[in-house]
C-alpha cells in the first residue's frame, strides 16, 4: 500500500463547518422559522414604518386626544392623552428597545468574552485577580451603579447602552471563563502551543470560537433581559427621556391609565411580549442546534 | 554518538489536592541524533510529562534540571524563546488526532497557522507549501482537503494531517506521543510507515512514546524503559528483545499477550506502580520485583552499563564503587 494515496472522502458537500451544520439544524425547526419571520417583520416595520409614515412619532393630533383604536381615523392603536398616535410611538419604542437590546448585549458579549477567555486561559493568579474584580462588581447594586453613572455623566441614551452592557458582561465573563478552563485542557490547545502560537492568538483563534456556542445562546437570553431592564430603568425615570420613547416608557405611562385607556398599556406590552417570546424561542432553538449534534 | 537532546537530573513536580506528585524523578536521558528512540512504560510512568515539561507544555508546578537541546539548555529559556523553538526545531504528534485538531477551524487554516508561525512566506506561498506537504503525507487532492473540517475526515486522515503539521517546518526533533494508540490497527501501520518514511527522507530525530513493544521492535533504533518517573533500562533495539536486563523490562515483555498463548499463560505484573507523592527509598520496582534483594529497599540503583550498548538501573548487576 506504499504508494497508493488515500483519497479524501467524497461527501456531497465539499466543506461544512460545525457552524454551518448547526445553522442547518437551526432553521429546520418550524417554531424557529416562525419566530424569525415575526421578528423580522416587526423589525422591518419598526425601522422603516416610522420613516415612511407621513406623521412624526411625536406629532399631536388635537382633534383626537385619548381615543381608542380606530381604523376610520387612521389611529390603529389609538392615541395617548397628548393626542399622539400610539402606533407610531410603539414602533418608535420597539426600535429603541431593540437597538438597546442588541447594542448593550453586543457590548457585554465583547467585554465578557475577552475578559473571561483571558482569565480562564491564563489561569492561576491572573484568573484569581480578574474574577475577584468581577465578584466585587457583582456585589454592587445595579440601580445604585446606574444612578452613580447618571450623576457623573449626565443622562443620555449612550449611557444606557453602557450601563446595561457594564452589568451584563459580568455573567458572560463567568460563563466564558468556565468554558475556557475546560477548553484549554484540550489537545488542540496543547498542539497549538507546541507549534509556537503566541498566547493571545491561541485565545482568539482556538479558545474563543470553541466557546461561542453557549455565549450565543446566552446572548439571545440577554437581549430580552436587557430590553426589560431598560423598560425598568425608563419606568423609574432613569432611562429614555421624553419625547423619545421606548417600550418601557410606553408601558409605564400606559399602566397609569389602565382603567380609562387600557389600549395604552395593551399594545406596547403586547409588542414587548412578542419580541421577548420570539427571542426566547430563537435562543432555545440555537441551544438545540448547537449542542444536540445528533438532532436531525 | 551525538545527542539531539541530553536530559540531566530532570525533576517534574505537580501540586495536587493530595500533595505534591513527583512525576519525573532525577531523570537522565540521552536521545541520539538522527535516530528513532522508543520510550516505553506503563501509564503514569512519566513518559509524556518528561517531554511536555521540557518544552513548557506541561501544567507542572515545578520543573528543574538541565536539558541540552541542540546546544541550548531548554530549562533556562524564557517563555518567548521557548515559543520560538516549539514548532520550528521541535514538534509534537499527539495521541488522539480527533482532539488535536481544532473542530472550528478548517484543516488548511490550521496547517497555515503552523507554517506562518515560523516562516515568513506570503499566503499563496504558504498555501502552496501546505499542498505539497499534504501530498507528501499521501493525502490526495490537497486543495479539497484543506477546505475540510476535522469532523469530515477519518482518524487516519486526521493523523496524517497532524504528522504533516509536525514536519512542515523541518524540525530537528519530533516527539510522537502514542501516535497510533487511538487508531485502528490497519491505520496504525500506515501512520508508522509514514513516520519511518519521514525519518528516512529527512533524517529527523524522533522520540516515539508508546505502550506497544511491537511498535518499538518494528521502528526504533533505541529503546528506553521508564518506570515511576525514572529510566530503568536503555538499550539498542537489536539487542533489547533478546537480552532484557532489568526485571521490569522482563516483566513488561512477559505481560504482552501472544497468539500462541493460553489465557492462563498471561503474566500481568503483580501489584501497582508506586504513587509518587512521597520520596521512594531504594528501587521503585522493588515491591513488585521477583528478584528483590535486601539492598533494593535501601539503596537506589544507578544506571550502569551492564552489557555493550545496554544500560540498566538494577542491583542484580554489580554497581560501581559509589
Amino acid at each position: 500500500m506504499k504508494d497508493i494515496p488515500l483519497s479524501a472522502p467524497t461527501s456531497a458537500s465539499a466543506s461544512v463547518s460545525l457552524w454551518q451544520l448547526s445553522l442547518r439544524r437551526f432553521i429546520k425547526k418550524p417554531s424557529v422559522m416562525i419566530s424569525i419571520v415575526v421578528l423580522g417583520l416587526l423589525v422591518f416595520i419598526a425601522f422603516f414604518g416610522v420613516t415612511i409614515s407621513a406623521y412624526h412619532f411625536d406629532d399631536v393630533f388635537w382633534d383626537a386626544i385619548t381615543i381608542g383604536p380606530s381604523f376610520e381615523k387612521g389611529h390603529f392603536f389609538g392615541t395617548d392623552n397628548n393626542g399622539r398616535d400610539l402606533f407610531l410611538r410603539v414602533l418608535m419604542g420597539a426600535r429603541i428597545s431593540i437597538l438597546i437590546g442588541i447594542f448593550a448585549s453586543a457590548v457585554s458579549v465583547f467585554i465578557g468574552v475577552s475578559y473571561g477567555a483571558i482569565a480562564g486561559y491564563f489561569g492561576g493568579r491572573v484568573d484569581g485577580i480578574m474574577m475577584r474584580i468581577v465578584d466585587i462588581l457583582y456585589a454592587m447594586p445595579f440601580i445604585f451603579f446606574v444612578i452613580l453613572l447618571m450623576v457623573f455623566m449626565g443622562k443620555s441614551i449612550y449611557l444606557i447602552f453602557f450601563a446595561l452592557g457594564a452589568v451584563e458582561w459580568l455573567t458572560i465573563a463567568r460563563i466564558v471563563r468556565g468554558q475556557a478552563l475546560t477548553i484549554k485542557q484540550k489537545d488542540y490547545i496543547t498542539a497549538a502551543r507546541s507549534i509556537g502560537v503566541p498566547p493571545f492568538t491561541i485565545i482568539r483563534r482556538h479558545i474563543i470560537p470553541n466557546l461561542l456556542g453557549p455565549v450565543i445562546v446566552y446572548m439571545t437570553m440577554t437581549i430580552p433581559q436587557t430590553i426589560i431592564l431598560e423598560s425598568f430603568l425608563s419606568f423609574l425615570g432613569l432611562g429614555v427621556q421624553e419625547p423619545m420613547t421606548s417600550l418601557g416608557v410606553l408601558i409605564s405611562d400606559g399602566s397609569q391609565q389602565l382603567t380609562e385607556a387600557p389600549w395604552l398599556l395593551l399594545f406596547p406590552a403586547g409588542t414587548l411580549c412578542i419580541i421577548v417570546i420570539c427571542l426566547n424561542i430563537l435562543g432555545e432553538g440555537l441551544r438545540d442546534a448547537l449542542f444536540d449534534q445528533h438532532l436531525k | 554518538m551525538e545527542s539531539i537532546l541530553n536530559i540531566q537530573d530532570l525533576n517534574v513536580h505537580f501540586r495536587t489536592t493530595n500533595g505534591q506528585i513527583q512525576a519525573v524523578r532525577r531523570l537522565n536521558l540521552f536521545i541520539p541524533k538522527n535516530k528513532i528512540t522508543g520510550v516505553v512504560g506503563e501509564s503514569g510512568s512519566g513518559k509524556t510529562q518528561t517531554f511536555l515539561s521540557l518544552f513548557g507544555l506541561s501544567q507542572a508546578s515545578q520543573v528543574s534540571g538541565k536539558a541540552e537541546f541542540n546546544g541550548v539548555d531548554l530549562l533556562s529559556l524564557s517563555k518567548s524563546e521557548l515559543n520560538k523553538i516549539r514548532g520550528r526545531d521541535i514538534s509534537f504528534v499527539f495521541q488522539d488526532p480527533m482532539s488535536a485538531l481544532n473542530p472550528y477551524m478548517n484543516v488548511g487554516a490550521q496547517i497555515l497557522e503552523t507554517i506562518l508561525a515560523h516562516q515568513s512566506l506570503s499566503k499563496p506561498q504558504a498555501v502552496h507549501l501546505a499542498e505539497e506537504l499534504l501530498l507528501s503525507v499521501k493525502m490526495n487532492d490537497p486543495r479539497a482537503v484543506m477546505k475540510k473540517y476535522p469532523h469530515q475526515l477519518s482518524g487516519g486522515q486526521q493523523q496524517r494531517i497532524i504528522v504533516a503539521m509536525a514536519i512542515v517546518n523541518e524540525p530537528k526533533l519530533i516527539i510522537a506521543d502514542e501516535p497510533t494508540t487511538a487508531l485502528d490497527v490497519s491505520i496504525q501501520a500506515e501512520i508508522l510507515e509514514l513516520i519511518q518514511d519521514i525519518h528516512k527522507s529527512h533524517s529527523t530525530s524522533i522520540v516515539l512514546i508508546t505502550h506497544d513493544l511491537g511498535v518499538v521492535a518494528q521502528l526504533c533504533d533505541y529503546v528506553t524503559v521508564m518506570y515511576a518517573g525514572q529510566i530503568v533500562e536503555q538499550s539498542i533495539t537489536s539487542q533489547f528483545f533478546s537480552n532484557l536486563k532489568h526485571p521490569y523490562s522482563q516483566a513488561l515483555m512477559a505481560s504482552v499477550p501472544k497468539f500462541d498463548m493460553n489465557q492462563d499463560d498471561l503474566f500481568p505484573i503483580p501489584g501497582q506502580p508506586p504513587v509518587l507523592d512521597h520520596e521512594i527509598k531504594g528501587c521503585p520496582f522493588a515491591p513488585r520485583c521477583p528478584h528483590v534483594m535486601a539492598v533494593c529497599t535501601v539503596k537506589e540503583p544507578s544506571m550502569i552499563s551492564v552489557a555493550p550498548n545496554i544500560m540498566a538501573a538494577c542491583h542484580l548487576y554489580p554497581q560501581g564503587a559509589s
